[in-house]
C-alpha cells in the first residue's frame, strides 16, 4: 500500500468522497449499482484534476484537508 | 458530509452488501430455527399474491394475505430504515418513498396474477421494469424519492436469500466450468471493448478500461469498482455509467423476449433433433450470464423466465454471474491498476494499489450467499434415513409450474417384485407409501406397471413426497424464503424503471456507445455459443 498514508488522497481537502454528491455527479449510478457498495468502497472526486479515486491514491498537489 | 455514514462505524454497517448479508441471513437462519424445532414462523406471513380472474377473487386473496404483507413490510420496511440510516441518509425520505414501492411492488404482483397476463407470459419481474421504465420516463421522479430506490441493496439481499435455495452440491459440479466459461468471456469481453475504444475510436485508454469492465465484469459496479483503481476521469464514470445502463436495459428487453421464444414450453424435453437456437430454462440462465452487464439487470430476466419454467435459469445465471464473473472485481481492479501506473499515467508519479484492492472491491454480499447455501445443504444433508413418502389417492400433482389432478385406484395395481419391500397401498388411509428416496430408475419400475394416467402421476406425486428435501424441508423452509427472494427481486426491478430516466443518461456521445456496441455484438454470440455448444451438457443438466 501507499507509504505515505497521512499524505494521499483520503485526508486532502480537494477529496470529496461523500455519497450523496457521488449521487448527484453521476446521475444514474443507483439504476444499476450504488454508492453504499463495496464497489464503489470509499473512492471519491478530486476537484482539482476532476478524477474519481482511491482515497490510497496521492499526487504532488496534497493539501491537507482542515 | 451529510450523506457520510460515520468514520467510526465498523465497516460491517457501512455498506449495503453487509446489511443485505445481515438481513438475507437473519431470515434464513429464523426459518431453519422454526422448521428444525417443528414450527414455521416465516411460512404463515411470507406470501405473494394468488391468481385470479375477477376483482372478487383478488380481493379475497388480499384480505386472505393482509397479515402476511403487512409483517413482510414492516419486517423489510425496519431493517432497512435502520440501515439506511446507519449509513447516512434520510429516514424520513426513505421511509416515504419505500411506502410508495411496497404498495406499486404488491399491485405489480397483483397485476401479474391476473389470468390475462398469465395468458401473455407476462409475470411480475417484467411487469415491474416496464411499469417503472413507463412512469420514470413520463414523469419527473421526486428527489427524495431516490432515497428509497436501492436497486442494488434489494438485489443483494434477493441473492443471500437465493443462496438458500441453491444447491451447493450445484456449485461444486458446475462452478468450476462458470468459472471458466466466464473468463473466457470476460477477457474477451474487456479486450473488445477496450481496443475499440482505443483503437478505433482514440478514447483515453482509461476510459475504454472503465467502459470495458461495464461489459466484461459486472456493469455499473465494474465500471465505478475499475474506475477508481485507475484514476479515470470523473466525466468519464458519468458516461461510462450513462452507456452501461442504456445497454443493460435494452438488454433486459431483448434477452427476456428472445429466450422466452427459444425455451419450448414446460415440460417438452430440448432434443438434438432441435433446431440449434432452442435451448433450456438453463442454457438460457447461463447465456444471460455472460451477456448481461449486471446483476440486477440479469436477474430481471431469469426471474422472469422462472414464472413459467422453475428456477433453472436463476441458478445458471446466479452460477455464471455471481460465482463466475462478480467475485473477480476485485482482481481486474488490482490488475488494471498496476496497468495503469506502468502504462497509462505516466508522469502523474503514483504507486500501483496493493493487492488489498482485490478485497476490498470483493462484492461482499457474495459471502452471504455462499454462508446461505452451505447452511441450508448442511441440513439437508441431514434428511431422516427412514423418512417414509406419501402420497394421497386423489391430489393434485404439481411440476414446471403445472398441475395435474387425479383420482387413482391402486386396487389391481401390481407392485413389481423388486421394489414390494418398499412401495405399500392403504386403502383404508387411501395413500401410497415409498420408504426411503425413490430414484429415477425405480419411478420407472413403478410407472411400467401402472395401467391409468392417474396412477401415473400418483406414481410421480410419490417420488416428489419420498424426497425429505423437496417435500419437506423445501415446502416448509425454503418456499417461503424464496417468496421473499421474490419481494426484493421485484422491488427492486421497480426500481430500476422508475430510476431510468432515458433523457438524463443519453448525454454521452457516440463514441463510447458504439465502442460498447461492439462489445456487445462480440459478448452475445460468444456466449451463446460457449452455451449453448461448448458447454452444452453441463448447463442443460441444470433442472433435470
Amino acid at each position: 500500500m501507499n507509504p505515505h498514508p497521512a499524505t494521499t488522497c483520503g485526508n486532502c481537502r480537494h477529496f470529496d468522497n461523500d455519497p450523496l454528491m457521488l449521487e448527484g455527479v453521476f446521475k444514474g449510478i443507483n439504476i444499476l449499482s450504488s454508492v453504499h457498495g463495496c464497489s464503489r468502497g470509499d473512492a471519491g472526486i478530486c476537484g482539482l484534476h476532476n478524477l474519481y479515486l482511491l482515497p490510497v491514491h496521492s499526487c504532488p498537489d496534497f493539501m491537507r484537508r482542515v | 458530509m451529510a450523506g457520510q455514514p460515520a468514520k467510526h462505524q465498523s465497516k460491517l454497517f457501512r455498506t449495503e452488501d453487509y446489511w443485505a448479508i445481515w438481513l438475507g441471513l437473519a431470515i434464513i437462519a429464523v426459518a431453519m430455527i422454526a422448521f428444525w424445532t417443528g414450527g414455521t414462523i416465516i411460512k404463515p406471513y411470507a406470501v405473494t399474491p394468488g391468481g385470479w380472474s375477477s376483482i372478487g377473487e383478488a380481493m379475497k386473496d388480499f384480505a386472505g394475505h393482509l397479515g402476511g404483507y403487512t409483517a413482510i413490510f414492516l419486517g423489510f420496511g425496519a431493517v432497512f430504515t435502520l440501515s439506511i440510516s446507519i449509513m447516512g441518509r434520510s429516514v424520513k425520505e426513505y421511509i416515504r418513498g419505500y411506502v410508495i414501492i411496497f404498495i406499486g411492488a404488491l399491485l405489480i404482483f397483483y397485476l401479474a396474477g391476473w389470468e390475462v397476463m398469465k395468458k401473455w407470459d407476462l409475470g411480475a419481474p417484467l411487469l415491474a421494469l416496464v411499469i417503472g421504465l413507463l412512469i420514470g420516463n413520463s414523469i419527473k421522479i421526486p428527489k427524495w424519492m431516490h432515497t428509497s430506490m436501492r436497486t442494488e441493496y434489494y438485489i443483494k439481499t434477493g441473492i443471500v436469500l437465493l443462496g438458500a435455495t441453491l444447491p451447493l452440491t450445484l456449485i461444486l459440479e458446475a462452478g468450476g466450468i462458470a468459472f471458466l466459461q466466464a473468463t473466457i468471456v470476460s477477457i474477451g469481453t474487456w479486450l473488445t471493448i477496450y481496443l475499440a475504444a482505443t483503437r478505433i475510436f482514440k478514447l483515453d485508454p482509461r476510459f475504454g478500461a472503465v467502459l470495458g469492465a461495464g461489459g466484461a465484469v459486472c456493469g455499473v459496479s465494474g465500471s465505478i469498482a475499475i474506475g477508481g483503481a485507475v484514476k479515470a476521469e470523473k466525466d468519464h464514470i458519468a458516461i461510462g455509467i450513462g452507456v452501461v445502463s442504456v445497454w443493460a436495459i435494452a438488454m433486459i428487453l431483448v434477452l427476456t423476449v428472445v429466450t422466452k421464444f427459444m425455451i419450448p414450453p414446460p415440460g417438452t424435453p430440448v432434443t438434438p433433433a432441435d433446431p440449434w437456437y432452442i435451448i433450456t430454462p438453463g442454457e438460457a440462465g447461463a447465456w444471460v450470464g455472460t451477456s448481461e452487464y449486471a446483476d440486477a439487470a440479469g436477474f430481471a430476466v431469469v426471474a422472469e423466465i422462472a414464472q413459467r419454467y422453475g428456477d433453472a435459469a436463476i441458478q445458471a445465471f446466479t452460477l455464471m454471474k455471481v460465482i463466475g464473473r462478480d467475485i473477480w472485481v476485485g482482481l481486474w481492479a488490482f490488475i488494471l491498476s498496476v496497468v495503469s501506473c506502468m502504462y497509462w499515467e505516466k508522469g502523474e508519479g503514483t504507486r500501483t494499489l496493493g493487492v488489498g484492492v482485490i478485497w476490498d472491491r470483493f462484492p461482499k454480499f457474495v459471502l452471504g450467499f455462499f454462508a446461505a447455501c452451505v447452511l441450508v445443504s448442511a441440513i439437508a444433508a441431514m434428511a431422516p434415513a427412514g423418512h417414509i413418502g406419501k402420497a394421497k389417492l386423489d391430489d393434485v400433482y404439481k411440476s414446471h409450474g403445472q398441475k395435474h389432478a387425479y383420482k387413482a385406484d391402486f386396487s389391481n395395481y401390481q407392485v413389481p417384485a423388486q421394489l414390494a419391500g418398499k412401495f405399500a397401498y392403504d386403502p383404508a388411509a387411501q395413500v401410497i407409501t415409498y420408504k426411503g428416496k425413490m430414484s429415477r430408475e425405480e419411478l420407472q419400475i413403478l410407472l411400467s406397471a401402472a395401467v391409468t394416467p392417474d396412477q401415473e402421476w400418483a406414481l410421480k406425486n410419490l417420488k416428489y413426497k419420498s424426497d425429505w428435501v423437496e417435500s419437506v424441508l423445501t415446502e416448509k423452509a425454503i418456499a417461503p424464503i424464496k417468496k421473499l427472494r421474490d419481494w426484493t427481486f421485484v422491488l427492486c426491478f421497480l426500481c430500476i424503471g422508475l430510476a431510468t430516466r432515458f433523457k438524463d443518461l443519453a448525454t454521452f456521445g457516440m463514441k463510447p456507445f458504439w465502442a460498447f456496441a461492439i462489445g456487445v455484438m462480440v459478448n452475445v454470440p460468444l456466449g451463446f455459443t460457449l452455451t449453448s455448444v461448448v458447454f452444452k451438457n453441463y448447463w442443460a443438466a441444470i433442472g433435470h
